[in-house]
């Protein structure tokens, strides 16, 4: 039998019994109360203790005493818990976060205390949302990105990136969230406002909206502050990619790249042209050079890497659409940094195509460009806008 | 497809300005020799003048990649 509270406070009697037909000697439990009485000193919990606060690493949580009934005066003692087992030196009503409490349950019991005795209750359980991965948090700082999803969706993306281990093969990583100018203009890889850190620089007529950015075709391009580097008059170490969210690009469909010092013919970039029957990856020396597929729809995403002279290869959502031969070398040339949005040289080439994601780096091997794809269309999904 | 036409001089003024937060305008020519911006450019910014500008239908420099 366990002594109890009784229909007042620090009272004793008939109460209720194991069944709903039987009484027994000891307690009597208002059915309103969730918290025992303790017998000495009479503290009886009758409104549980509650955290507040954001469930993020590096926040602070604070906890209520909670309501109690008993001899006055109380004082109270925290401890706050991780599933369960004792923080050491988290002891005040307040507790700040850290990166071993990311997905665990906190709790928070505190310890009422009289005259007489003491008393203790459990508050409610507060989840810890996973650690924000650092590059994450710089860039989503950087662009000003409030919105959950979005900031879950970036911390994912990086998170898949490293784990493919193509995280370090970037130079640059765009992921157009945001849906401003100021916002999709930042470089996930190095979310810095400079051009030396890739950093995008809108002209002409954009349209930034929550599903990417779209150059008009007329005369919008955004520079990278790429210039590629040429090593003997080829390159043979890089990707660049683009997720395209439109069907029917209009103009000669260079959605990224640059062209030579002569006449502007592309190089280097990636084309997803009108009519979605024609998608090229140029490169140096021999302008008839290309790789190229046939396609009914442009939609998609869309990478082209070399990770070797004789290794140069197309592909649209992971799948090889085609692949090229070696190339011999071309005259080096500078000048002329990597456009999105539009095909850079002295006769700049322009299209319409929406971008959802672009990035470029070094080269990536097949399994490497399933990955990228993986992780891209993960982050499409959550944001809902994938196609 | 319609374009807002300008002056070299009016182009020469607006080249490089930013007209909304992180986005500049581009004044190019277009094959008969005119200076444009696109309408999204004027629509999106303040500067009354260019909003009075001609529209135009855009004629893109033709280009021989091939």
């Amino acid at each position: 039998m366990t002594w109890g509270k009784g229909t007042t406070n620090n009272s004793i009697g008939w109460g209720k019994g194991a069944d709903s037909n039987s009484i027994s000697w000891g307690a009597v439990y208002p059915e309103s109360l969730s918290g025992d009485t303790d017998i000495q000193s009479g503290l009886s919990n009758t409104v549980a203790p509650a955290i507040s606060g954001t469930n993020e690493v590096g926040e602070v949580l604070t906890c209520t005493s909670g309501t109690w009934s008993g001899g006055t005066p109380i004082t109270y003692a925290y401890q706050w818990k991780r599933d369960g087992v004792n923080i050491g030196g988290a002891t005040n009503n307040t507790y700040t976060l850290i990166s071993a409490d990311a997905e665990t349950d906190i709790t928070c019991v505190v310890t009422a205390t009289n005259a007489e005795g003491s008393n203790s209750a459990t508050s409610n359980t507060v989840t810890i949302a996973a650690e924000g991965d650092a590059d994450a948090l710089a860039f989503i700082s950087a662009a000003g990105i409030t919105d959950p999803t979005q900031q879950s969706a970036v911390n994912q993306l990086v998170l898949d990136l490293k784990a493919a281990s193509i995280w370090t093969k970037m130079k640059a990583v765009y992921p157009f969230v945001g849906g401003s100018a100021s916002a999709h203009k930042w470089n996930l890889k190095d979310p810095q406002d400079t051009n030396g850190a890739y950093r995008l620089s809108f002209s002409g007529g954009w349209t930034h909206s929550s599903t990417g950015a779209t150059p008009n075709g007329t005369n919008a391009t955004a520079s990278t502050f790429w210039e590629m580097n040429d090593v003997a008059g080829r390159v043979d170490n890089f990707h660049m990619s683009y997720y395209s969210r439109t069907q029917n690009p209009s103009g000669d469909g260079w959605v990224i790249g640059r062209g030579d010092t002569n006449d502007g013919d592309p190089l280097y970039g990636l084309a997803i042209k009108r009519g979605g029957s024609n998608l090229r990856i140029f490169d140096p020396a021999n302008l008839f050079y290309r790789i190229s597929s046939t396609e009914t729809d442009g939609r998609g995403f869309y990478v082209g890497s070399a990770t070797a002279n004789n290794a140069r290869v197309f592909y649209k959502n992971a799948g090889s659409i085609g692949s090229g031969s070696s190339v011999s070398a071309h005259a080096t040339f500078t000048g002329y940094p990597v456009y999105l949005g539009a095909m850079n040289g002295p006769t700049v080439l322009y299209q319409n195509n929406e971008c959802g994601f672009s990035s470029f780096g070094d080269g990536l091997n097949g399994t490497e460009v399933t990955a990228l794809n993986n992780a891209v269309t993960t982050f499409q999904t959550t944001l809902s806008r994938n196609v | 497809m319609i374009v807002v036409k300008l002056t070299q001089a009016q182009a020469d003024s607006l080249r490089g300005v930013e007209f909304i937060p992180d986005n500049f305008f581009n004044p190019i020519v277009d094959a008969d020799g005119n200076w444009f911006i696109s309408i999204e450019e004027r629509d999106q910014c303040d500067i009354e003048w260019v909003k009075e500008c001609e529209e135009i239908p855009y004629n893109p420099v033709q280009v021989n990649l091939f």
